[in-house]
C-alpha cells in the first residue's frame, strides 16, 4: 500500500510536480476566496484566457525561455485587467460585456499567433491545459517567490479587502482608497493566474480559483477558516490529481480539476443530507 | 485620474483622518444642492442646516431623493451643483459620518460575524497595514454592549433578526465614532416591538450628542417620534416641527395624487401613503 504512495516520488519531476501543485493550490485558494466573495468568477476565467497572446509572443520571442514566458504572461494579464476596468467605466458598458469583449478578442489573438508557427497543436495544448510534469526547479522557485508575495499582500490588506467585498459604501465613507485596492486585488489575481499557468493551463484556471473556495464556504461561515479549508482542499486535490494522472495516465491539469470538482460534489451532497436530517429532527 | 487622486489622499488615511471640527459651523449645511442623473434631477436646489445633536426625520415618497441626499452628505456621491459642508468642510475630509445601508442592500450570507462587521467601522481609524489594537477591540465590545448585542457577537450575520441587524449597523457606526449617523429606511420591514426597540436606542444615542438623520416613509412614525421633520420630494418642501411640516398643502406637494386628504370636522385626515407600505395615518 505504502508502495503506491511512494512509487511516483522516485522521479524528480513528480516530486517537483507535487510541490508545484500544493503551492499553486494554496495561493489560488486564498486569492480565489475573494474572487468568489466578489462574484468575479467570470472575470477570473476571462483573465486567464487573455494571457494566451502574451504567452504566444513570449514563446516566439524568448525561444522557449520560461522567464520570458512568465513576464510576457504577467504583462498581458495586468494589461487586460486594467483595460477591462477602463472599458466598462469610460464607455459605460456593463462589466461582463467588457470582460466578454476583451476575453474573446485576446484569446483569438493568441490562437492566431500560435497557429502561425508550425508545432501549433502541441504548444497550444500545453498553454491551454498546463504541463505540471515539466516544471523545473527554477519555475518552482519563481512560483514560490511570487506566490509568497501574493499571500503576504493578501495578509497585509486582509481587512481592507474584506471590507471592500462586504460593503463598498462603508469603505467609501471610511475614505479607503477603493480604486487603488481594487486594482491591487486585480493585479494579485493576475499574478496568481500566471504563477499557476503550468499546473492547469489557462482553460481550467478558473476551477483552481473558485472550486476550492466555494467548497470551503459550504463547510464553514468564518472567512479565515474558509481560506484555510480552501487551501487544504486545493493542495489535497493537487496531490490526489497527480497520483491519478500518474497511475491512470490522465492529463494532470484535468485530473486535478476533476478531483476538486468531486470534492465539491461530495461536500454539497453531505450538506444537503445534513440539512434534510436537521429539518426532520427539528419537527 | 481617480487613482492619482487616491494615492495623494492615502497618506492621510495612514494617520487616520484629522479633519478639524469647527464648532462654529453647523454639523451639516446644504447650500443650493442639486444632483442630476441621466434620468433627470434627483435633488434640486436643496438648502438646509442640521443642528448638532438633533434627531431629524427625512420623509418623502419613493424616489424623492432621500438616499441620494444621504450619499451626498456621506461624501460618496459628488453633487452636480451646490455644496454640502460637514462642520464647514467637505464631506470627503471626514470619517465621522456613518451611512447605515438599507437592510435589503446587504449580502447577509457573507461569511462574517457580528463582531467582524462592527470592527469594520474601525478600519478607517486603524489605518492601512495595521491590525486592530486593544483599544479597537475595546471600542467594538463597548459598541456591542450599547446596542445590546454582546451575546450575539460571534453569530454569523444571517442569524440575526431584522431589528438585530439594524442594531448591528448602529454598533458599527458607534465603533466608527461617528458624530453623524445617516439611517436609510431603518424601520422598513421591522415588526412593532423591534421598531420600538430601535426608537428607544435612537433616543439614547441622541442623548449622547450623536446627530441622527433618519429616512422613513411612515409619516405617523416621523410625527410621533421625531422633533424635526424634513419633507423632501426632489426639492425641499418643508423643514420644522411635525406641526409645522405636516399639513395638507405640504403633503400634497410631496405626495401629490398618492395621498387622500379628507376634510373632517375634527381636522384633516390623511389616508394612505399608497406608494409605500400603505398604513393609514393622520396629521
Amino acid at each position: 500500500m505504502l508502495e503506491v504512495f511512494l512509487q511516483p516520488f522516485q522521479y524528480a519531476f513528480m516530486m517537483r510536480g507535487m510541490l508545484a501543485a500544493i503551492l499553486v493550490g494554496v495561493v489560488c485558494a486564498v486569492v480565489g476566496t475573494f474572487v468568489v466573495l466578489r462574484g468575479m468568477a467570470f472575470f477570473g476565467d476571462a483573465l486567464a484566457h487573455t494571457i494566451l497572446p502574451g504567452l504566444a509572443v513570449g514563446y516566439l520571442i524568448g525561444g522557449g525561455s520560461r522567464e520570458a514566458l512568465f513576464w510576457w504572461a504577467l504583462g498581458t494579464a495586468v494589461l487586460s485587467a486594467v483595460s477591462i476596468g477602463t472599458l466598462s467605466r469610460k464607455l459605460h458598458l456593463k462589466e461582463d460585456t467588457a470582460i466578454g469583449i476583451i476575453f474573446a478578442g485576446m484569446f483569438a489573438l493568441g490562437v492566431a499567433l500560435i497557429s502561425s508557427v508550425r508545432s501549433y497543436s502541441v504548444d497550444l495544448a500545453h498553454f491551454l491545459f498546463g504541463d505540471i510534469l515539466a516544471v523545473r526547479t527554477s519555475d518552482l522557485v519563481r512560483s514560490a517567490i511570487f506566490g509568497g508575495l501574493v499571500l503576504i499582500l493578501i495578509y497585509a490588506f486582509y481587512k481592507e479587502f474584506t471590507l471592500l467585498s462586504f460593503d463598498p459604501v462603508l469603505a467609501a465613507t471610511l475614505r479607503l482608497p477603493a480604486s487603488l485596492l481594487d486594482l491591487l486585488l486585480v493585479i494579485l489575481i493576475a499574478v496568481t493566474i500566471v504563477v499557476s499557468l503550468q499546473t492547469v493551463g489557462v482553460a481550467l484556471m478558473v476551477a483552481m480559483l473558485i472550486t476550492p473556495a466555494a467548497t470551503a464556504s459550504l463547510l464553514t461561515r468564518r472567512l479565515p477558516l474558509i481560506m484555510l479549508w480552501a487551501a487544504v482542499i486545493a493542495a489535497f486535490s493537487g496531490v490526489i490529481g497527480l497520483y491519478l494522472s500518474y497511475y491512470f495516465n490522465v492529463a494532470s491539469g484535468a485530473a486535478i480539476v476533476l478531483t476538486c470538482t468531486l470534492i465539491f460534489i461530495l461536500v454539497s451532497v453531505m450538506r444537503a443530507v445534513r440539512e434534510r436530517f436537521m429539518r426532520v429532527s427539528a419537527t | 485620474m481617480t487613482l492619482i487622486r487616491e494615492i495623494r489622499r492615502t497618506r492621510w488615511s495612514l494617520n487616520g483622518y484629522r479633519a478639524v471640527h469647527d464648532r462654529g459651523y453647523p454639523i451639516v449645511r446644504a447650500a443650493d444642492l442639486s444632483v442630476r442623473y441621466e434620468s433627470g434631477f434627483a435633488l434640486e436646489r436643496v438648502s438646509f442646516e442640521v443642528i448638532k445633536g438633533e434627531r431629524l426625520a427625512v420623509v418623502g415618497p419613493n424616489g424623492a431623493g432621500k438616499s441620494t441626499l444621504f450619499k451626498v452628505i456621506a461624501g460618496i456621491l459628488p453633487p452636480t451643483s451646490g455644496r454640502v459642508e460637514i462642520y464647514g468642510g467637505a464631506p470627503g475630509e471626514h470619517i465621522c459620518v456613518a451611512y447605515l445601508p438599507q437592510r435589503s442592500m446587504v449580502d447577509w450570507r457573507f461569511p462574517v460575524t457580528v463582531y467582524d462587521v462592527v470592527m469594520m467601522g474601525r478600519v478607517g481609524r486603524i489605518g492601512l497595514l495595521r491590525r486592530p489594537r486593544r483599544e479597537d477591540h475595546q471600542k467594538v465590545r463597548q459598541a456591542l454592549e450599547r446596542v445590546g448585542l454582546s451575546d450575539l457577537a460571534t453569530r454569523q450575520i444571517a442569524q440575526l433578526s431584522g431589528g438585530q441587524q439594524q442594531r448591528m449597523f448602529l454598533a458599527q457606526a458607534l465603533a466608527q465614532e461617528a458624530e453623524l449617523m445617516l439611517l436609510d429606511e431603518p424601520f422598513t420591514g421591522l415588526d412593532l416591538p423591534s421598531q420600538n426597540e430601535l426608537l428607544d436606542l435612537l433616543v439614547r444615542l441622541q442623548r449622547e450628542e450623536i446627530t441622527l438623520m433618519v429616512s422613513l416613509h411612515d409619516l405617523n412614525l416621523a410625527a410621533q417620534h421625531f422633533p424635526r421633520i424634513l419633507l423632501l420630494n426632489r426639492s425641499l418642501i418643508a423643514l420644522g416641527s411635525p406641526q409645522e411640516v405636516l399639513n395638507t398643502r405640504t403633503l400634497l406637494a410631496a405626495y401629490g395624487g398618492y395621498l387622500h386628504v379628507l376634510n373632517e370636522p375634527t381636522g384633516n385626515l390623511v389616508l394612505g401613503d399608497t406608494c409605500c407600505e400603505g398604513r393609514g395615518f393622520d396629521a
